[in-house]
């Protein structure tokens, strides 16, 4: 059974792919109407989901740690590790 | 600039360690069709790139090799956590791990170290992406090459996505090469270096 970190992890890795392969379609095909609306909707179902993730359970990209009593960016495993 | 994300571009979970195949994987790192070339090749080709599409594409191409060059290093580290030096010498690791213990060294298969001149950056558009064409190639016939030695699921699956990346990575190069061939010139038949005009001159 997935916890629901390991789902909301997941929606931000499946979304980012999209992203990543929208990127490089749209550099070649800057004014496909259907990949940009895919774009549109692809970055805001991630950017959403990186929001909560960082809230829940830390930070994924450097820029968004909020600083509390301690630098979170560096605790936790480091995904190189893969399942501990 | 780049900035970080602590997550790989696809997932590596290798619970048995194989250090025989962590040989051969790196070759995918630091060999001469392996991910950190491609990376470089990319970035360094981009500032002689005279079209702006092109030119970004070189760029996130690039980007995501280096995301590539980490999910390898994961594999080649995960196979060889933890060995025994019985395990070193059963699996033939002995010659890597007397010079990098179990750190990440970008060598090729056969030990040779990675150099600058696996790729080129030759300051022509047709020449730069017609290398860029076949180094995704190779890289994919590599990939081909490992999955047939590889039986264990958790490795097979990292190496599969890569080489469908490779796939991905030729098209949209075939699409840019022919961006830039459709702006050459009529006096430019011969596709002589469009990033090079006084050649045209003459």
């Amino acid at each position: 059974m997935e916890s629901s970190r390991e789902k909301l992890f997941a929606c931000i890795q499946a979304t980012s792919f999209v992203c990543d392969e929208l990127r490089l379609f749209l550099d070649t095909h800057p004014t496909d109407r259907g990949a940009l609306d895919y774009w549109d909707r692809m970055s805001k179902v991630r950017n959403e989901a990186v929001t909560e993730y960082t809230q829940c359970y830390g930070p994924i990209e450097s820029y968004r740690v909020e600083s509390d009593c301690k630098w979170a960016w560096v605790e936790d495993p480091w995904p190189w590790e893969g399942r501990c | 600039m780049w900035s970080y994300e602590r997550r790989l571009q696809y997932p590596v979970n290798i619970d048995r360690c194989n250090p025989m195949l962590a040989q051969v994987i790196m070759s995918q790192f630091g060999g001469p069709d392996g991910e950190l070339a491609a990376s470089m090749r990319y970035l360094s080709q981009r500032y002689a790139m005279p079209n702006r599409k092109v030119a970004g594409l070189l760029t996130d191409i690039g980007t995501e090799e280096l995301a590539h060059m980490e999910m390898v290093s994961a594999i080649v580290h995960q196979l060889t956590r933890n060995l025994t030096p019985e395990q070193i010498v059963e699996g033939g690791f002995q010659n890597y791990y007397v010079d990098h213990t179990l750190g990440i060294w970008p060598q090729s298969a056969g030990g040779v170290p990675f150099t600058a001149t696996y790729f080129q950056s030759k300051g022509d558009p047709i020449t730069d992406l017609v290398e860029d064409m076949a180094a995704e190639q190779k890289a994919r016939t590599t990939y081909d090459n490992i999955l047939r030695l590889v039986h264990d699921h958790d490795v097979c699956d990292p190496i599969k996505f890569l080489r469908e990346r490779e796939i991905v990575h030729f098209q949209r190069f075939g699409e840019a090469l022919r961006m830039i061939q459709d702006e050459l010139d009529s006096k430019n038949f011969y596709a002589i270096n469009p990033a090079f005009p006084a050649d045209l001159c003459k």
